[in-house]
């Protein structure tokens, strides 16, 4: 066997790192070297070099058993053993190979055969980490999410079930694309009290909506919204309503998700709502009692219209437009507190009572519930019974969905890293079992928190279950936490409706008391059972609603979040007097005054002791 | 006559002990010598013997050392530790036990007692 060629390289391979520190080229991990350099017989150096090659051993281990076999061998020979029998008295050589790597390990320092023991644990690991990245890779790109329930061509079904005569939505669109856009000043001219100044041009506004009014009012009067689900824009519609941008092409979709529906049709309303407000009090200001009832009838018919399943944002444009109708009603009645006729104020009376329930507003939740399992079916797999994984076909819808919510993983990361990173993100996010469960639970503590009444609730000394479950969603259940909206302010609105409705009932039994009387009531008491079947709660504190007269005049009030009677304290702002924010949490020695309204408030240098002293 | 494997796993390191307590020996002067003292009973090839080594290296019982032999050539030679001393002495002591036993036994006849130098 020849040596092989010191090249400097070869030298620098096979010397340890001590050695060469050591200035010292020694080539001991070289062990073929020292075969080739013992120059023994034919046979041999082949056996030693299988022997040693079957070692699994560093190459200094291997180094020192191929000297020490050298050297047994030429100790052989040296005493006259013939090679032959020197080989065939070695013994089996893999048996040695197998002994001697069992037994040099044995003389690793301990430290050594720690390490490589942790070395060969970690190693395992990491495979066994690998493998089951290597599946759950396979597992979540490969995995499709089944689409079973299609909510909208539901929804949509629901819809065709209504005659087109019974639905409001296709008068409104067509008044809406016939009407006149509203510009900037017109804007700003709901809720001003009209007066001498300012007649002509509200009168002028009025003239050019005429046809618009006419057909909003009839719309107003059918019971059923009609307005389809879909998530392309209506071409002509957007065209009435965004005059001069342009309209983004969309394919409309045979299963567009929930949170992919457009609702243009609730800005519209809002327009139209400002409208009738304006004209109610334009008639009141020319003695058109008749005009300005329709009108807020009208108002209160756009804010009750039926739909199969009504999304929250849906309902809180409700409630706007019925705090409109009841603000605009209660202008009208402080300036002209003789405008109705009894009949009209009994008509008031029986349709502000019918909005919402007989206690307290509810939130309905069916939208948003169809919302989040349309967007579970399109994010996670189906097993079948009830659980799956995220995959990531559902994690690209996730980003569709995303953009609508204000988030969309995959423009800032793509889709590659979505693919990498998925399997791992898998295992940190809840499954769809679990997350369907957490999303029930939650819910279902909203509804019973609910259903407390709300002076009860307000006691409480910590948020309530379902808010404190909430903030520890953490990162676990990233579905809910975008999709699952801030119940606690949307259902603040249900108390400001529930308020208000209780408020502007009490005001028309007020009024009507006065025109039979020719006198204000001392106590609301007096209304019942005649005006009123039961004198209204203020259900801040579970009390019947406040009421004293002010400068002869009714003062309708309630205590607000804090649950204290500060006798129809308003709010002062640096302005001056103000009831608009009273029910603002945090507040405290104020009260949330119904009545008189805003504009009573606006103009009046509030003076506290002044104000006591009147009454 | 040839050892059974079992058997051989308890006496060869014994054995080796036994031969390194006059002095260091290299891994080929083992062999011949245990296969002469031995009459071939003990008879052991290189693939036993290195591994029944290393093992009594990595036991601490013997220590390796490469040290250039009169020739000039590389050997490594074996010598007992401390350790080793103290262990050939108890496998002694046991060996004994073990022969008295079977001589009790009748297993074998009137066999002497090893001489055995004390510890």
């Amino acid at each position: 066997m020849k040596p092989p060629t010191n090249t400097a390289i070869r030298v620098f391979r096979y010397t340890p790192w001590r050695d060469i520190v050591r200035g010292r080229m020694t080539r001991r991990l070289d062990w073929r070297r020292p075969i080739a350099q013992a120059e023994l017989p034919e046979l041999i150096p082949a056996l030693i070099e299988r022997v040693v090659k079957r070692t699994r051993l560093t190459k200094l281990e291997k180094s020192d058993i191929a000297r020490e076999l050298c050297a047994h061998f030429q100790d052989g020979i040296k005493e006259g053993t013939p090679p032959s029998t020197l080989v065939k008295d070695f013994g089996d050589e893999r048996t040695a190979a197998k002994l001697m790597t069992r037994a040099k390990k044995r003389t690793r320092p301990p430290f050594r055969k720690a390490c490589m023991r942790t070395l060969k644990i970690f190693g395992v690991f990491l495979l066994l980490l690998l493998a089951v990245y290597a599946f759950e890779f396979v597992r979540f790109n490969t995995a499709k999410p089944n689409i079973a329930r299609n909510y909208t061509a539901e929804y949509n079904a629901e819809i065709d079930k209504i005659p087109m005569d019974q639905r409001a939505w296709p008068i409104y669109r067509q008044a809406i694309i016939k009407a006149s856009p509203m510009t900037q000043e017109e804007a700003q001219m709901s809720g001003v009290p009209i007066t001498d100044s300012n007649y002509e041009s509200h009168f002028a506004y009025i003239q050019r909506n005429a046809d618009f009014l006419v057909q909003i009012r009839q719309a107003a009067s059918i019971p059923h919204m009609g307005f389809p689900w879909s998530n392309t824009q209506d071409p002509e519609l957007f065209k009435a309503m965004y005059p001069g941008q342009e309209l983004e092409p969309l394919s409309a979709l045979e299963n567009p998700s929930v949170v992919s529906i457009l609702l243009p049709h609730l800005g519209s309303l809002r327009r139209a709502a400002q409208l009738l407000a304006i004209d109610a009090s334009l008639a009141a200001f020319e003695g058109d009692a008749n005009r300005a009832y329709e009108d807020l009838m009208a108002l209160i018919g756009m804010a009750s219209h039926e739909s199969p399943t009504e999304t929250i944002i849906e309902q809180l444009i409700e409630i706007a437009i019925f705090h409109q109708a009841s603000q605009t009603l209660h202008e009208l009645l402080w300036h002209n507190p003789d405008l109705f006729t009894t009949d009209q104020l009994a008509d008031f009376a029986r349709t502000f009572e019918s909005f919402g329930y007989p206690d307290e507003y509810i939130i309905n939740l069916d939208g948003e519930h169809a919302m989040f399992h349309d967007a579970v079916q399109r994010i996670y797999s189906d097993d079948g019974h009830g659980d799956g994984h995220l995959t990531a076909k559902g994690l690209r819808e996730f980003g569709i969905l995303g953009s609508a919510a204000g988030v969309a993983p995959e423009e800032v990361v793509g889709p590659q890293v979505v693919s990498v990173t998925g399997p791992i993100t898998m295992h940190f996010v809840a499954d769809r079992r679990d997350l369907v469960a957490k999303y029930n639970e939650i819910i279902a503590l909203v509804i019973r928190e609910h259903a407390r009444p709300l002076c009860e609730r307000l006691r409480d000394t910590q948020d309530p279950e379902w808010l404190r479950m909430h903030a520890q969603l953490g990162t676990k259940y990233p579905l809910i936490q975008m999709l699952m909206p801030a119940y606690d302010r949307v259902f603040e609105r249900g108390i400001k409706s529930t308020m208000t409705r209780n408020a502007t009932v009490t005001l028309i039994a007020l009024e009507r008391f006065r025109i039979g009387t020719r006198a204000y009531p001392t106590s609301l008491d007096e209304l019942v059972p005649k005006y009123l079947p039961a004198v209204p709660e203020d259900i801040f504190d579970c009390n019947p609603l406040r009421y004293r007269l002010h400068e002869g005049r009714p003062l309708i009030y309630s205590t607000g979040f804090d649950q204290q009677d500060d006798g129809g304290h308003p709010y002062i702002s640096p302005e001056g007097a103000d009831s608009s924010t009273a029910m603002n949490r945090g507040k405290t020695g104020i009260d949330w005054i119904f009545f008189p309204p805003s504009s009573y408030w606006w103009n009046k240098q509030y003076n506290e002791e002044e104000y006591y002293k009147q009454d | 006559m040839r050892i059974e494997r079992e058997l051989m796993r308890g006496a060869g390191p014994v054995a080796v002990l036994k031969l390194l307590e006059r002095g260091e020996m290299y891994g080929y002067e083992l062999v011949e010598a245990l296969s002469k003292r031995t009459e071939g009973v003990l008879d052991m090839g290189q693939s036993t013997l290195y591994p029944l080594l290393y093992n009594l290296e990595a036991k601490g019982l013997v220590k390796g050392v490469w040290r250039a032999a009169d020739s000039g050539r590389d050997r490594k030679y074996y010598r007992l530790t401390v350790k080793g001393k103290r262990k050939l002495a108890s496998d002694t002591r046991q060996w004994r036990a073990v022969t008295q036993a079977m001589e009790s036994l009748g297993v074998i006849a009137g066999a002497p007692a090893p001489q055995v130098s004390p510890a």
